[in-house]
């Protein structure tokens, strides 16, 4: 207390301000002496904090990365301005907390910039958006290398401090020069784009400020109708929960380990299975048990409801994934210089976690393909009537157990002749690609070492093909189907099954052995006439099915079983079908379908031939589980084989 | 002692949770906003708040202010790096028993709950205490 009380102070207000004293004004962070002593003190740093930091880190950039993305379309949208200032703020005490001096910085700096923008001293523009795009890269990459011991060192943390320096002093500058033309960016700044609307830009930044930086009352809006919006107090509107309803929607959530999740989702298969054999128990086959029955129906009932459950629980919605997508094309449209709208749909749409960590990868490829390859550069979409922004729309929805994510663009399309000319440069093509179903040319561009860009450029094709979207959209049990109009676009269709630990699956007879196939892959099953049949020199039998010809594989003799039947015209034929490639399994009789819990092959196994897996059928039985892609594949060179040796 | 900690961040909660448990407090709830923070107040009844400012939803001073008029005898300290002078007062004003700046060395936290186990003077600012 300094006993400096003239009276005029009210005593609550005054002398414990000047009690205060702690609080330099020139120091934005009201870091105080004392605390710059506190500063000097490292806390032990352990693992578990750092991990903790990391993750929660990680959080936060997301959040700040979409808002700022929001901003960029609406930049006066306060309560992305207040999260993006939050983000910051929390992030900078954190690693304050930690005594990571750089990162402390650098989030102050760019904290300070915020506090300017919801106090209506500046706002949001191009540029502010693409500094702090470009600070969050660069923090998030240095941040998932943080390890506890080690010094937090940020390189190239200098020209960032610098580019949020510029865009301090810009927005400073700018009230002096109200009267003058537009001025250019300060020298020395390099930032990935120029401000788009210059006169928007000036307006923005010189109107609710005076040259002391006090906020003044708004002036009556010259140009733009909402200018007054901008003057808004801030510290009014700040926490009112009306004005912060998005980030009230904090679920009531507690985090479970990933291997909890996964190790609840195999015992629960175990529950499945250990089910199926209670109500298909061979000792009660046959027997009048009503309240048994009633019973099991009621055990029937929950387990699908546990399933269901523990199914749900690792439902994740796409929409952090497509989120990503929106900066990705953010960035591709300035690099490629096209003018690129993302278009999302869908994105709450939920699939299994398992999904989430893969899809991301094929998606990103088909994006960056399609605004590299696919959307054509402003003149030309102008010369062919179009519009001159390009759109990618990336939609995701159910669908009869599988989830469908759409990648469609309107560019060129896809070029045939292009295709089939670098097809045959690599011996893709038989001789008679004339008569390749466009569905089928379009496939070629999966083919391994496929990619139609004359000039490989840095954004697509570098290296990893589309064979490489196909195989992993392929680990997850899905397919890829092309559709393509020239001039109008291209439109990728991505099926996956819902669950990957759980499927439909068909069980089928031969001798004494049960097999399983996936009913997705299942196109038909039917018992063969003999005219139907045919057996290439080869030895290869053919089954003619409505004109087309598919070779059949017996399972009997792939796998040595003493079968039933060994005429074709006495067992059962199914149709399976892979990568829009088709041929025909022979087994003895179909024995019905059920939910089957897929075991992995132990690794001790290797890699067996024909097998994705086992499944526990109800009497206790294992059963292999076909893999159909690999089946089709080899009918296919067998087909091959036989059709050549026939030639000879 | 039970304590509720009020912080928008794992992080902080998590830290300030072991400093608290490391001193033999019971650490009674934690709350990721100021609206979730004043209704577990309601519930949980502890004897001390910590309070961060900039929070989603709810902010720092809001919770205060609303856990003050539900229990005039809550003590609520604010843990938080808004050290400008308008907050500091503004907590004091709203009833705020401390208000502590982050970074903040560990044994700012004890101190403070020495202080308030003794019933000294609940208000504790970082530089009336220097030393």
């Amino acid at each position: 207390m300094t006993g400096d009380n003239n009276g005029k102070h009210t005593p609550d207000n005054d002398s414990i301000a000047e009690n205060l004293t702690l609080i330099n004004e020139d120091n934005p962070a009201g870091v105080t002496e004392n605390e710059a002593a506190s500063q000097e003190y490292r806390p032990v740093v352990t693992p578990e904090m750092v991990n903790i930091f990391i993750n929660e880190a990680m959080e936060l950039f997301e959040e700040a990365e979409t808002a700022l993305l929001e901003l960029e379309k609406s930049p006066e949208d306060r309560e992305y301005i207040e999260q993006v200032f939050r983000v910051f703020h929390s992030f900078k005490g954190n690693a304050g907390f930690l005594g990571y001096r750089d990162y402390e910085k650098l989030s102050h700096k760019a904290e300070s910039i915020f506090e300017d923008i919801r106090k209506g001293r500046s706002l949001v523009n191009e540029e502010t958006v693409s500094v702090l795009l470009s600070v969050i890269d660069v923090m998030r990459d240095g941040t998932r290398n943080l390890k506890p011991g080690e010094t937090a060192d940020l390189p190239g943390k200098d020209i960032l401090i610098d580019l949020l320096d510029n865009l301090e002093i810009f927005s400073q500058l700018l009230p002096e020069m109200t009267e003058q033309p537009p001025v250019d960016t300060p020298a020395g700044v390099t930032v990935t784009c120029t401000v788009k609307e210059e006169e928007d830009f000036f307006y923005q930044n010189g109107q609710c400020r005076d040259n002391h930086g006090e906020e003044t009352p708004c002036p009556p809006p010259l140009e733009k109708p909402e200018g007054k919006e901008r003057c808004k107090d801030p510290e009014h509107d700040a926490g009112s929960p009306e004005n912060n309803k998005k980030q009230s929607t904090i679920q009531r959530a507690i985090r479970v380990d990933v291997e909890k999740l996964d190790s609840l989702l195999d015992l629960v298969g175990e529950l499945v299975i250990a089910e199926a054999m209670v109500s298909h128990n061979p000792d009660i086959q046959g027997l009048q048990l009503d309240r048994l029955d009633k019973s099991l129906l009621q055990l029937t009932k929950i387990t699908r409801e546990i399933q269901d459950m523990a199914m749900s629980m690792r439902m994740i919605p796409l929409a952090g994934t497509f989120q990503k997508m929106t900066r990705l094309v953010r960035d591709l449209s300035l690099k490629v210089n096209k003018r690129i709208k993302l278009v999302i749909s869908g994105e709450e749409t939920e699939v299994d976690k398992t999904i989430i960590e893969q899809i991301s990868d094929p998606l990103v490829h088909l994006i960056r393909n399609a605004a590299d390859h696919g959307i054509e550069a402003p003149e030309e979409r102008m010369a062919a009537g179009k519009p001159e922004t390009g759109h990618i729309t990336l939609e995701a929805r159910h669908s009869a157990g599988e989830v469908l994510i759409i990648v469609k663009d309107d560019g060129r399309g896809l070029n045939r002749q292009k295709i089939l000319k670098k097809a045959g440069k690599l011996g893709l093509l038989q001789d008679e690609a004339k008569d390749l179903k466009d569905e089928e040319v379009w496939n070629l561009i999966f083919e391994p070492g496929f990619s139609t860009a004359d000039n490989v450029s840095s954004i697509s094709g570098r290296g990893v093909g589309m064979d490489v979207v196909k195989s992993q959209i392929g680990k997850l049990r899905g397919r890829v189907d092309i559709r393509s109009t020239p001039g109008q676009g291209t439109i990728f269709s991505i099926r996956i099954p819902l669950t990957m630990a759980i499927i439909e699956g068909m069980v089928v007879r031969v001798g004494k052995a049960g097999y399983t196939i996936p009913i997705i892959s299942i196109k038909e099953s039917l018992q063969p006439r003999p005219e139907q049949i045919t057996v290439t020199p080869g030895g290869l039998e053919l089954i003619t099915i409505r004109g087309e010809i598919l070779p059949v594989i017996r399972l009997h003799e792939l796998y040595k079983i003493k079968p039933t039947y060994k005429n074709l015209t006495e067992g059962i034929v199914i149709v399976v079908e892979s990568d829009a490639k088709k041929c025909c399994l022979f087994v003895d009789e179909l024995a019905g379908h059920q939910q089957i819990v897929i075991k992995a092959l132990s690794g001790y196994f290797g890699k067996v031939r024909g097998i994705s897996g086992f499944a526990i059928l109800g009497e206790g039985e294992v059963s292999m589980i076909l893999d159909i892609t690999s089946l089709v594949n080899s009918a296919e060179s067998l087909l091959e084989n036989s059709t050549a040796k026939h030639a000879v | 002692m039970k304590i509720l900690i009020v912080d928008d961040t794992t992080f902080m909660r998590y830290n300030l949770a072991n400093i608290f448990k490391g001193m033999g407090c019971e650490v009674a709830g934690e709350a990721a906003n100021g609206q979730e923070g004043v209704e577990l107040y309601k519930k949980i009844k502890p004897d001390l708040v910590t309070m961060d400012i900039t929070m989603p939803v709810m902010d720092g001073l809001q919770a205060l202010k609303a856990i003050k008029q539900h229990d005039p005898g809550a003590r609520v300290v604010m843990v938080s790096s808004m050290g400008q002078r308008e907050f500091v007062l503004e907590s004091i004003k709203s009833g705020a028993a401390g208000f502590i700046v982050k970074p903040f060395h560990p044994d700012k936290i004890k101190n403070m709950i020495e202080r308030l186990e003794k019933g000294l003077p609940e208000i504790s600012l970082p530089g009336t205490q220097a030393n």
